[in-house]
């Protein structure tokens, strides 16, 4: 049986309208979600009965990379632009599966100065449901 | 070099059937030396971004035949900063 599984060498992270290059190290992704309405009745038993609400939660997206004073920084809630998290593209894929959505950079946090560190950065964005998010599978 | 371009649409659920959504963005494929098409990057409203371990020595010609494929011009967009790069930031240099 081939081995399954991949790490994260090689993902990408692209913003089509800013685009930054960033030096990334590690990209967080939030989950995407959908309450659940309590639906029992006087009727109900043992467990809760419930329906999922209407409108799924966007995922929030918290990018970490090596911060370098000449690169372009995020801007926070600046217009909303198509971001892409490309994942790493496997043997055999003619292309990587994708996270691609409208969102808008949520937070920006500048590096932290010290002896013996290398100064990272960290942004987040947030989907904002216009377009998107969409999870699409690599092709092979 | 052999370039393919696609734009890069979603498809949206509606009450009135599945609708094509555009991202402004197309993916940019590319023939590689054995032949296979590979995913190499996207185009954005402004500029090629490569993906994750694109040479950086082709990033420039893979723009200008994106840019002549799209009859646009695209701005050059330096690729993150490479490894020598980082260690010179941080001892200084």
């Amino acid at each position: 049986m081939p081995l399954l599984g991949d790490t994260g060498q090689g993902a990408t992270a692209t913003f089509g309208t800013s685009s930054l290059s960033l030096a990334v190290t590690k990209i967080l992704i939030g989950e995407i979600s959908i309450d659940m309405l309590d639906v029992s009745v006087l009727a109900t038993t043992d467990y809760l009965e419930m329906i999922a609400s209407d409108l799924k939660k966007t995922p929030e997206v918290t990018l970490d990379f090596v911060f370098v004073t000449s690169a372009t920084a995020p801007v926070v809630g600046g217009a909303a632009e198509t971001m892409t998290v490309t994942f790493p593209q496997r043997t055999g894929e003619t292309a990587a599966a994708t996270l691609v959505g409208t969102a808008q950079f949520t937070s920006f946090k500048l590096p932290d100065l010290q002896l013996g560190q290398i100064q990272a950065g960290q942004c987040k964005w947030k989907y904002n449901g216009d377009t998107g998010p969409t999870y699409t599978k690599a092709t092979v | 070099m052999e370039l393919r371009i696609e734009e890069h649409v979603l498809l949206k659920q509606t009450d009135f059937g599945p609708v094509e959504k555009k991202l402004n963005q197309h993916k940019v494929f590319l023939k590689n030396t054995a032949g296979e098409w590979r995913h190499v990057g996207y185009v954005g409203t402004r500029a090629f971004l490569p993906l994750s371990g694109f040479p950086p020595e082709l990033v420039a010609s893979v723009s200008d035949a994106c840019a002549k494929e799209l009859g646009r011009k695209l701005e050059s967009v330096s690729p993150p900063p490479s490894k020598r790069e980082i260690e010179a930031l941080a001892s200084n240099e």
